[in-house]
């Protein structure tokens, strides 16, 4: 009964205003800023199954057919809050620009104080073998951990990719797990007994001292340097495979929202670009059935981010394909132009050179457009992002500031700071291309609050992040009832200095608690950007008005 | 009017939403993950557009035509996975990569049909780069054929010692009789295939095989010289289906056929220099160069045995230039070759005669089109990438017969041209299809689906 009244009243309101507001409202009260999807779940769900082959067929072609053919309509994230922000989950916890995040806690990363290296000696319980290296090992405490090596021939590569890229998408607010840099030398290394190593092809074999030691001398050119590693240490829990990327995770009571429909899924794919994180999809997340830290006895879902190995344009250089980034693995746009052309279109990955640092990979700006990044194999939820989802998370990436990225990328343990420095400003160019872009294609308003009665303020990102447009940049503020129609005020504002604009004159409409909607068009020279609705009323405790949601068109 | 519906729609959301969610001014408990948004009155969504039914109605049927086709497909690749095909093949199928490699094996070329078969590769196999492959196929061009080659790498660097040994029954062999004229009709009477220019279009039929050793030796950096020999055998007949095919002895007289009637058995000594710089872009699959010289020259000795009275010398030179356009994705490559038979004339056998057309040489033209003595064909191609690992290629081919070098002329030039497209692997080809024709008219298509397992096989 009720949702038909509010279906009703939703209907009225419509068809009383052709006001350019629309028919939305929210209700008077603090937005949501965490959610409850932490319901126990007593056992752990059936774990997904990866199946490579044919999800890669599913993504490349069958769905990638099929959702075409379903001319869907676009759709926002509905796992948003009434400030279009998303709410503390499983999937997601807000830090960056939400709290401090020192450099000292960037370098240190989401783990514990200490790893293992202080916990020697490590007793190495399997191996795996293949295309790269990995060995899981206890620590002398007990702790379990996964050593990622280098390959041969690459040294820093992929592990300083892993732990900048890690430490970016957990500063960002996602979950990932503890990685860090460590040295291995094989003395500090003890192989249990009943230790096996898989060949990669599915073969298994016992571990023996000698067999460990061709497998690490393998990795260096040099057989007396010490190695070097990612320690990579999960949450204690049930692994359940990765997240799909469609739909929901089956068993899960708390996986209530299409993980298509999910801005914490969505809005990965912006991040990805920045750091050049390729392979982002279900291979590379991980869903953990683990205990409530405040109630063991209590279970759910964790949602991980898991492997970044192959970031920041390691993927590129080791596999020899430059496209990565640009294209997908088979991307039948890129052949057609290609065969079209006859070979005269310069792709935009071509010419591009690697920057002679050790240990970084073809990883650069120049030629880097956030509107064209790919992942190497469709990731379906980042097809159905839009442009919100897509400020949402650009705004994330511009709150790093470039002491965050420089204590980010020593975390890194590059052993030449001239890496270092390059890594550092790739980012800060690719970060400004996507802050740039994104800003562009919505009103990029932020912490908008009234300040005092009567004057509602807000933050330009554009300018706030020094990226032009603050001589040409002015604001519309029109004021619309909770009937949506115009109350008869407006007012012009100049940018201020420094990107935070405030405008007095905003009163609270007549009725509802006085609400009102400030509709704000940012003008930048004669072009105005879709404009943001500022929902505001009477906060019940000070009388004054407060924003209680946004809305950006 | 306006105004009494504003106000009803008022009333109505009060009523929906009356209780203490309407005003809070502290925190509330936290909500369930879909219902955070504190949306009261949802949007108008003007995302949405009401006309979007038209092609949804539209594309329904094609939409599930798709799905319901691709399910076959979408079952294979379920059973790939789960019954963990790779692990239990040994990871060997379609492994481009690895010590072995198991491919299928496809072929369409006009003219004969398509046929199918399995080729197996060993790579590396002892550590020195040995490598072993055998191939059998069936239907196409060949009711079957097998092949056997193994090579010792580098074990006894710088020599390389090279077994082979085929098998292969060829049912409708194409000949054209000798020369570079035009089709015609086939004459009433089987004519003389040396002393005329008649091209009619017949076949024949060849059983034969072939076994060889050679040894390679690296003289310098780029400088090859293997010296081979082997045995050749081959029986002449008939084609198989004569209700078809036009049999050769009903317009060549077979006495005139050199080897037909008494068959092949010709022992082939053969000494080959190659210079061969070519260089890969370390970005492209092994299979592509894209820069550098290869120059190759042959001189050989084929000698009949028992009552096969065949006996002449065989001799060629390749020489080809790959230029480098772009970034090696980008590629012109230029080729000429050359080859004649020196020797008596009753002495030549027909079916070792240097031949034009077909999917390799002076393509636009039907297999073996052209035979005699000498032949030389140039190649211009320019190969540009699609993909990592396809290419697409246009290609210009010029070429003649002739009755022996010294009558080399340009005159009477044949031209073939069209294009294509390539795949690889990291290491080496895969597949490729071929559209052809030529300033005489006919489109040829050859696909070929065929791993050569190493890069350098494609080059020999």
């Amino acid at each position: 009964m009720r949702s038909v009244l509010v279906a009703c009243a939703a209907a009225l309101v419509g068809c009383a205003t052709a006001s350019p507001v629309g028919a939305l409202r929210f209700a008077n009260q603090p937005p949501v800023t965490r959610v409850n999807d932490r319901a126990d779940v007593p056992a752990p769900p059936p774990a997904s199954i990866r199946r490579p082959h044919l999800d890669d067929l599913d993504a490349f072609y069958v769905r990638a057919l099929t959702r075409a053919l379903d001319v869907r309509d676009p759709h926002r994230a509905t796992d948003v809050n009434a400030m279009d922000e998303l709410p503390d989950s499983t999937w997601f916890h807000n830090r960056i620009g939400v709290r401090a995040l020192s450099p000292d806690e960037l370098r240190r990363g989401p783990g514990a104080a200490d790893g293992p290296d202080g916990h020697l000696p490590w007793t190495v319980i399997g191996a795996r073998a293949g295309a790269s290296l990995s060995l899981s090992i206890r620590d002398a405490s007990g702790r379990a951990y996964t050593l990622l090596f280098d390959r041969r021939g690459y040294p820093e590569l992929e592990t300083a990719a892993d732990v900048i890229a890690q430490r970016i998408f957990w500063a960002c607010g996602w979950n990932v797990p503890d990685d860090r840099i460590v040295t291995v030398r094989r003395r500090q290394l003890v192989v249990a007994d009943g230790a096996t190593v898989d060949d990669g092809r599915g073969s298994r074999r016992p571990l023996s001292r000698a067999a460990l030691d061709q497998l690490l001398g393998a990795l260096l050119l040099d057989p007396s340097a010490p190695l070097r590693a990612v320690a990579r240490r999960g949450p204690d829990g049930v692994a359940l495979g990765g997240w799909a990327g469609e739909g929901v995770r089956a068993g899960d009571p708390n996986d209530v929202i299409a993980h298509e429909d999910r801005r914490a899924v969505r809005g990965l794919g912006v991040v990805a670009a920045w750091v050049g994180h390729v392979d982002l999809g279900e291979a590379t997340t991980r869903d953990l059935w683990v205990a409530d830290a405040t109630d063991p006895a209590r279970h759910y879902v964790a949602h991980y981010l898991w492997d970044f190995r192959t970031a920041l344009g390691a993927r590129a250089y080791v596999d020899r394909r430059p496209d990565a980034g640009f294209a997908r693995s088979t991307d039948l746009s890129v052949a057609i132009g290609s065969l079209v052309s006859l070979g005269a279109w310069l792709r935009p990955w071509e010419g591009i050179r690697r920057a002679d640092r050790p240990g970084v990979g073809l990883f650069e700006a120049d030629r880097f457009d956030p509107a064209r990044f790919t992942t190497r194999t469709p990731y379906l939820p980042a097809g159905d992002a839009d442009r919100f989802d897509g400020f949402w998370a650009a705004r994330l990436v511009a709150r790093f500031t470039p002491a965050q990225l420089q204590a980010i990328a020593e975390a890194a343990g590059y052993s030449h700071a001239d890496s270092t420095a390059y890594v550092v400003s790739a980012l800060r160019a690719r970060q400004r291309r996507i802050a740039r872009y994104w800003f562009a294609r919505v009103a990029p308003l932020d912490r908008l609050a009234v300040a005092q009665p009567g004057t509602l303020c807000f933050d330009d990102l554009l300018l706030t992040y020094r990226l032009g447009g603050a001589a040409t940049t002015r604001y519309q503020v029109e004021l619309f009832d909770y009937r949506s129609r115009a109350v008869g005020w407006e007012a012009w504002a100049a940018a201020a200095p420094g990107g935070r604009t405030c405008v007095s004159g905003v009163r609270p409409g007549p009725i509802r608690g006085g609400y009102v909607i400030a509709r704000i068009t940012v003008w930048r020279g004669k072009r105005a950007l879709p404009p943001l609705e500022a929902h505001l009323a009477d906060d019940p405790a000070t009388h004054r008005l407060r924003v209680i949601g946004l809305r950006r068109r | 009017m306006g105004r009494v519906r504003v106000l009803i729609a008022t009333a109505l959301v009060g009523a929906a939403l009356a209780g203490p969610a309407w005003a809070q001014s502290r925190p509330q408990p936290a909500p369930r993950a879909d219902r955070a948004s504190g949306v009261v009155v949802p949007d108008d969504n003007p995302s949405r557009d009401s006309l979007r039914w038209v092609p949804r109605v539209l594309l329904f049927v094609p939409r599930w035509t798709a799905w319901a086709l691709a399910q076959p497909v979408r079952g294979a690749a379920w059973a790939w996975d789960r019954y963990d095909l790779d692990a239990h093949t040994g990871g060997v199928l379609l492994a481009t990569g690895g010590p072995f490699g198991l491919f299928p094996v496809v072929e369409v070329e006009s003219g004969f049909g398509a046929g199918a078969g399995v080729r197996a590769i060993g790579r590396d196999l002892f550590g020195e780069d040995e490598a072993a492959t055998a191939r059998a196929r069936f239907g196409g061009r060949v009711t079957q054929g097998y092949q056997l080659a193994a090579d010792t790498g580098t074990r006894f660097d710088p020599a390389r010692l090279e077994l082979a040994a085929a098998f292969d029954d060829r049912p409708a062999e194409r000949f054209f009789g000798l020369g570079n004229g035009a089709v015609a009709a086939a004459p009433p009477m089987p004519v003389d295939a040396l002393a005329g220019d008649l091209a009619a279009a017949t076949r024949y039929r060849r059983r034969g095989g072939s076994a060889s050793v050679g040894v390679g030796l690296g003289l310098a950096a780029a400088v090859d010289a293997r010296l081979s020999t082997g045995l050749i055998v081959g029986r002449y007949d008939d084609p198989n289906d004569v209700d078809r095919d036009v049999p050769i002895t009903s317009v060549y007289q077979p006495s005139s056929l050199v080897g037909f009637d008494r068959g092949e058995t010709t022992s082939y000594s053969e000494l080959a220099v190659t210079f061969d710089d070519r260089q890969r872009r370390d970005t492209l699959s092994e299979a592509l160069f894209s820069t550098g010289w290869r120059l190759a020259g042959w001189a050989g000795v084929g000698r009949g045995l028992g009552r096969d009275r065949a006996r002449y010398l065989r001799y060629g030179l390749w020489l080809e230039r790959t230029l480098d356009l772009y970034g090696g994705t980008r590629v012109l490559w230029l080729r000429a070759r050359g080859e004649a038979l020196a020797g008596r004339l009753d002495r030549l056998p027909f079916a070792q005669l240097p031949a034009l057309g077909g999917a390799q040489l002076l393509r636009g033209y039907a297999t073996d089109r052209f035979r005699d003595r000498a032949a030389a064909v140039a190649t211009a191609e320019y190969r540009f990438e699609l993909l990592d690992r396809a290419s697409a290629f246009l290609f210009a081919d010029a070429g003649r017969v002739w009755a022996s070098v010294g009558d080399a002329t340009l005159r009477g030039l044949r031209v073939g041209y069209g294009g294509g497209v390539e795949l690889y692997g990291h290491h080496s080809f895969l597949a490729r299809l071929e559209l052809a024709t030529s300033i005489d008219g006919g489109l040829f298509v050859a696909l070929t689906l065929d791993p050569a397992g190493d890069p350098r096989a494609r080059a020999r």
